[in-house]
């Protein structure tokens, strides 16, 4: 498989810590990929490193396959884009001087294509408005721009829907799997919206006290989902009694809410829950999704 | 590198503050030539005013050039140079490149302000014009070392208001001490001390005495150095170095090379410093 991008062992320290600790990680080519971890985990320090803001400590990594140690990660980086926490724009220019900036920086001289992004990210209208003036879902429409002028094989976005509001995220999540499909753009993204990131991603990455605790594609993630049903009664003692009986794996999340995680006969269920004069309100078939697989992997209460 | 300088000096054209100072340069340079000019009925001498400006080069470089560099890191846009692998090197050099040409032409901004009053007023040069324009080239030169130790400062402060405040303090700093390095060294080695005066009042007995006040010896000579080594300091000596009689000093004729030298290589040093700090930064 061919990577955008590889980390070996990548480890960051500032003072005494250890912010990245021996991280890897691999971004195959026309992926989004999802990079999920709380605040603090590391993820804008990762994005950092290889957007060439910082150095790692130690550990290596490599676009398109160009070891960081090269010099000629600086002609890989040609090829890529980024908003890195605050979109990078200049505040005393409109939204078309800052995308001639961009342009004047690598080098293109014509501005033909500055319309046709500015279209692109929603941006067709703002005429001499200084950036100064937008609202904070314009600015990040703007620096996502940016990041796309001179037409990136690789885009790393931190938090990119921040800001924006319903219509926008909508926007947004249209823009990147156009770019992505369309395009052929591999994206990198960190989002803290997983319900959001499960509808782009097509790989995951989670991160945890600045070690990679799991990468999986969205398929195998999809298939690891465990299916449940979801019961409510009138008499939870009673349903406990019937699912001890049958030997089910279940959990009871409320007093009279259980949780079966293997198929059953509703009918004899309800046959058995009779014989304890306990009434069955309702039955939910359910599937477990991003947010709780996170959970159950990280560990987290403490997680936004 | 090219495409780099190219976007810096367009941005550097849109800053309101370099087009402010250009204006207030210029004012001052009418302001400056215009003094003269009132004082004098005809003949009006241009040399004493032509360097009043350099010395406040320091104050100016320190605000553009904190203001200019600042908003890479205020607005963050620092980062889509190094995203799309502009070296760290060519960033500062860029920077340093583009704001070098600001202050040298905030500087001739004084220059042409003392020249259209010059004109206007029939004003004219005695000092030989090969003297005059070496040293408005070392007055170039002091602007631009003056910027590259405001460039060292501004790349490695990322707080644009901080870095600001810390600029001006510094190009005060220097201004003073190279105003009192200036004056400790032009005090006299023997000043005449009046024993008695006539009812007149016109000395009739004078005795010559030493100086307390003159620097001999090894403080002397670092001091020297130092004046001619700080930006500050050669800026106080081209101020002073001219007056309606033309040269203060004839050794001001030899001293422009020597001014020169120490110019490129604070400059050089201080760059090579500053690039080599900026490689080690963290970016945030």
């Amino acid at each position: 498989m061919d990577y955008v991008l590889k980390t070996e062992a990548l480890t960051k320290i500032y003072g005494h810590h250890k912010v990245l600790d021996n991280f890897s990680m691999h971004i195959p080519q026309g992926a989004i990929y999802g990079l999920v971890g709380k605040n603090g985990a590391g993820k804008t320090t990762l994005l950092r490193i290889i957007c060439g803001l910082q150095e790692a400590t130690s550990g290596d990594y490599s676009l398109y396959g160009i070891s960081s140690r090269k010099h000629e990660i600086l002609n890989a980086r040609k090829e890529m884009g980024a908003v890195i926490e605050t979109p990078a724009i200049y505040l005393d220019m409109s939204a078309t001087g800052n995308l001639k900036e961009q342009y004047r920086v690598l080098g293109l001289r014509s501005f033909d294509t500055i319309p046709c992004l500015l279209k692109m990210v929603g941006l067709e209208n703002t005429g001499w408005k200084k950036a100064r003036n937008f609202s904070l879902g314009m600015r990040q429409r703007l620096g996502i721009a940016i990041a796309l002028v001179g037409n990136p094989r690789f885009l790393v976005l931190d938090e990119p829907i921040n800001g924006l509001d319903p219509q926008g995220i909508i926007e947004m999540r249209q823009l990147l799997l156009n770019l992505n499909q369309q395009y052929g753009i591999t994206i990198l993204v960190s989002s803290h919206i997983l319900d959001e990131l499960s509808r782009l991603a097509t790989h995951y990455g989670f991160i945890d006290n600045g070690k990679m605790v799991k990468e999986i594609s969205a398929d195998d993630l999809e298939n690891s989902f465990r299916k449940s049903i979801r019961i409510e009664v009138t008499d939870g003692k009673a349903l406990a009694a019937v699912l001890k009986q049958t030997g089910q794996p279940y959990k009871m999340p409320a007093p009279n809410v259980a949780e079966i995680y293997h198929r059953i006969n509703i009918s004899q269920l309800t046959s058995a829950l009779e014989k304890y004069h306990c009434d069955l309100l309702s039955i939910q078939e359910q599937e477990e999704n991003l947010e709780s697989y996170y959970v159950d992997l990280i560990g987290g209460v403490s997680h936004e | 590198m090219s495409r780099l300088l190219v976007s810096t000096l367009f941005r550097m054209l849109k800053k309101v503050v370099f087009w402010f100072f250009m204006l207030c340069m210029f004012s001052y340079g009418v302001y400056s030539a215009s003094n003269i000019a009132s004082e004098v009925c005809a003949g009006v001498v241009l040399d004493g005013c032509l360097f009043e400006g350099v010395p406040l080069m320091g104050l100016v470089s320190a605000v553009f050039t904190s203001l200019f560099i600042g908003s890479e890191y205020s607005d963050g846009t620092i980062r889509n140079k190094l995203v799309v692998g502009h070296s760290r090197m060519r960033i500062y050099l860029a920077n340093l490149i583009v704001c070098s040409i600001a202050s040298i032409l905030i500087s001739l901004a004084y220059t042409a302000g003392v020249f259209v009053i010059g004109n206007m007023k029939g004003g004219e040069f005695i000092t030989e014009t090969g003297v005059i324009t070496m040293c408005m080239i070392c007055g170039l030169l002091i602007s631009v070392t003056f910027t590259s130790i405001m460039t060292l400062l501004a790349i490695l402060n990322t707080n644009k208001a901080g870095n600001v405040v810390i600029s001006m303090v510094l190009a005060l700093v220097l201004l003073v001490s190279g105003a009192f390095i200036h004056q400790r060294l032009n005090e006299p080695k023997i000043y005449d001390n009046y024993v008695s005066v006539n009812e007149m009042g016109i000395p009739t007995q004078v005795e010559q005495l030493p100086n307390p006040q003159y620097i001999d010896g090894t403080p002397r000579v670092i001091l020297e150095v130092l004046n001619d080594l700080l930006p500050s300091g050669q800026a106080m000596q081209l101020a002073d170095a001219f007056d309606t009689d033309g040269m203060t000093d004839e050794n001001i004729a030899n001293s422009p090379y020597k001014w020169m030298g120490y110019s490129l290589l604070v400059t050089f040093l201080i760059s090579i410093l500053g690039i080599i700090l900026f490689q080690k930064k963290d970016i945030r």
